[in-house]
């Protein structure tokens, strides 16, 4: 806003004919050029009407925030030039979403169509008929167990399975209990896994697991993979900046309100995550972050800390590392590559990123230790 | 010799020059109104914006269930609430940019949107 500039006085010009006058002259349009200067820097705010709303247009950053999607918070920002904008943008994406939460889960049921939970139902039974984001899923986590050389593969939702109970009993609100599952019971399941016994028709659009013991688990991928078809239907809508963050997995839609400023990440302290202390911030453009770590869901017994991401080599939760970032371009394969990083011994992780073009982490060892790869240093702000 | 423009005249034009441009840099200078807000939501729908700066209460009724939360100082946090768990209640108060005091049982989260500064937008 333009202050008023102190009227000049007059009094000490002595009004004395022409000369006063052209004094005045020249006095009046240095302020008035003066006066524009002054209108152009500050924040102009057009009040003008738009068909039918007399709402303020203001280019600015928004946000809403949804508890309902994939057992996580759902984080929307985007700039839009008014609120209503903002709220109807908000309420498609997080239907969107709705959508895609609703078709990965394994955990409850809805009418009207199968899901994830069903196909796990009729195992060893008959074949599911699944809508065709399942399919495409199922057909995306097959091709990330190949290129994570069997590290993330979502048949092993047996052993998966097991470790999610005595987590979730382990925090019970009301009445935790801490224990571990017995070795016998955690080789049992880990030996049910494997794609050979899943059975996609990409025709049909079917799925059918033949054996009655294997059980999917796609959490390790499903919410990057849906974060990903939001992000493509964002930019379809031509929304020029906006960031998902689905419980740590984030996409980025071009800049920070412009084509020039980067989106500020911060990489959570495992140390200190419930303060949500952060040890480093990234600024990333049009790119996907995701972070894999043990400081969410997770219980300690016996000094241990056990995780939910588990070594599909030994059947127990991985302890490798305290966390990675991945910053990739598809928030799908972001998912996937940081949770193998999360296992892999960090040697192995590294030479993997070093093999995939266009990818980057950052892994943070005990007490706060980090390894980075080799491109990782250009998103680093502080 | 008489000239358009007089010694005096030239005094006067850079004098008023110099005050206007001191002026316009003080003003240049001085801090833009930061742009910091308080963010109410309740199952996905924002409810309420407030100034960080300002001093209020709010309380977010919803049936049974309800938040008071208070802003003080540019600092904001969920002063007593419904829920059983009391999460919200025992959070650290919050004030930069990004930071949230969730109630997943009441479904509200209070969160605070600051466009200056370096301050990450997300933490993850």
């Amino acid at each position: 806003m333009c202050r008023k500039m102190s009227s000049k006085s007059n009094s000490k010009i002595i009004l004395n004919g022409g000369k006063a006058l052209k004094r005045l002259i020249a006095l009046l349009s240095i302020l008035i050029i003066l006066f524009s200067l002054c209108g152009c820097t500050s924040n102009q705010k057009d009040t003008s009407n738009t068909s039918d709303t007399s709402e303020e247009i203001d280019f600015q950053l928004r946000q809403n925030y949804y508890t309902d999607i994939f057992d996580t918070i759902f984080t929307f920002l985007a700039y839009t030039d008014t609120q209503s904008e903002f709220d109807e943008l908000s309420e498609d994406v997080h239907s969107f979403l709705l959508e895609y939460h609703k078709l990965y889960d394994v955990f409850n049921k809805y009418d009207g169509f199968n899901n994830l939970r069903t196909i796990n139902e009729n195992a060893g039974i008959q074949p599911v008929e699944v809508d065709q984001k399942i399919i495409d899923l199922l057909l995306f986590c097959r091709d990330m167990t190949e290129k994570t050389k069997g590290t993330v593969d979502v048949t092993y939702g047996r052993i998966m399975s097991l470790w999610h109970t005595f987590i979730k009993l382990a925090n019970d609100e009301e009445n935790p209990i801490v224990s571990m599952p017995n070795d016998i019971d955690i080789q049992k399941s880990l030996k049910c896994n494997g794609w050979d016994k899943i059975v996609i028709d990409d025709e049909k659009n079917t799925v059918f697991i033949k054996d009655s013991m294997v059980l999917l688990d796609v959490g390790a991928i499903a919410k990057g993979y849906a974060v990903q078809k939001a992000a493509e239907y964002i930019k379809a809508k031509n929304i020029p900046y906006a960031v998902i963050n689905m419980g740590g997995n984030v996409t980025t839609i071009g800049g920070r309100g412009n084509d020039k400023d980067d989106w500020v990440v911060g990489i959570a302290d495992p140390e200190n995550y419930e303060n949500e202390k952060y040890m480093m911030t990234i600024g990333v453009k049009d790119k996907s972050v995701v972070t894999s770590g043990d400081y969410e869901r997770y219980y300690i017994a016996d000094d241990n800390r056990y995780c939910h991401i588990i070594d599909l080599s030994t059947g127990y939760p991985a302890n490798t590392v305290r966390g990675v970032t991945v910053v990739a371009d598809d928030s799908g394969f972001a998912d996937a590559l940081s949770t193998a990083l999360f296992v892999m011994p960090v040697e192995e992780g590294q030479k993997l990123v070093e093999s995939i073009d266009n990818v980057e982490a950052i892994w943070i060892l005990q007490k706060n230790k980090t390894v980075m790869s080799s491109g990782f240093k250009q998103y680093v702000l502080e | 010799m008489k000239s358009f423009i007089s010694k005096k005249d030239i005094l006067i034009i850079v004098a008023s020059l110099g005050i206007g441009c001191i002026l316009l840099i003080t003003f240049l200078l001085l801090p833009t109104k930061d742009n910091a807000s308080v963010i109410v939501t309740l199952d996905g729908q924002v409810i309420k914006t407030m100034s960080l700066y300002s001093n209020t209460t709010y309380t977010c009724q919803n049936n049974e269930n309800y938040n008071i939360i208070v802003v003080n100082n540019g600092i904001v946090n969920v002063k007593e609430a419904s829920c059983k768990n009391q999460i919200c209640v025992h959070h650290f108060p919050i004030s930069k940019n990004g930071e949230t005091i969730v109630c997943l049982p009441n479904k509200l989260v209070v969160s605070i949107k600051n466009e200056n500064g370096k301050q990450p937008d997300i933490v993850i």
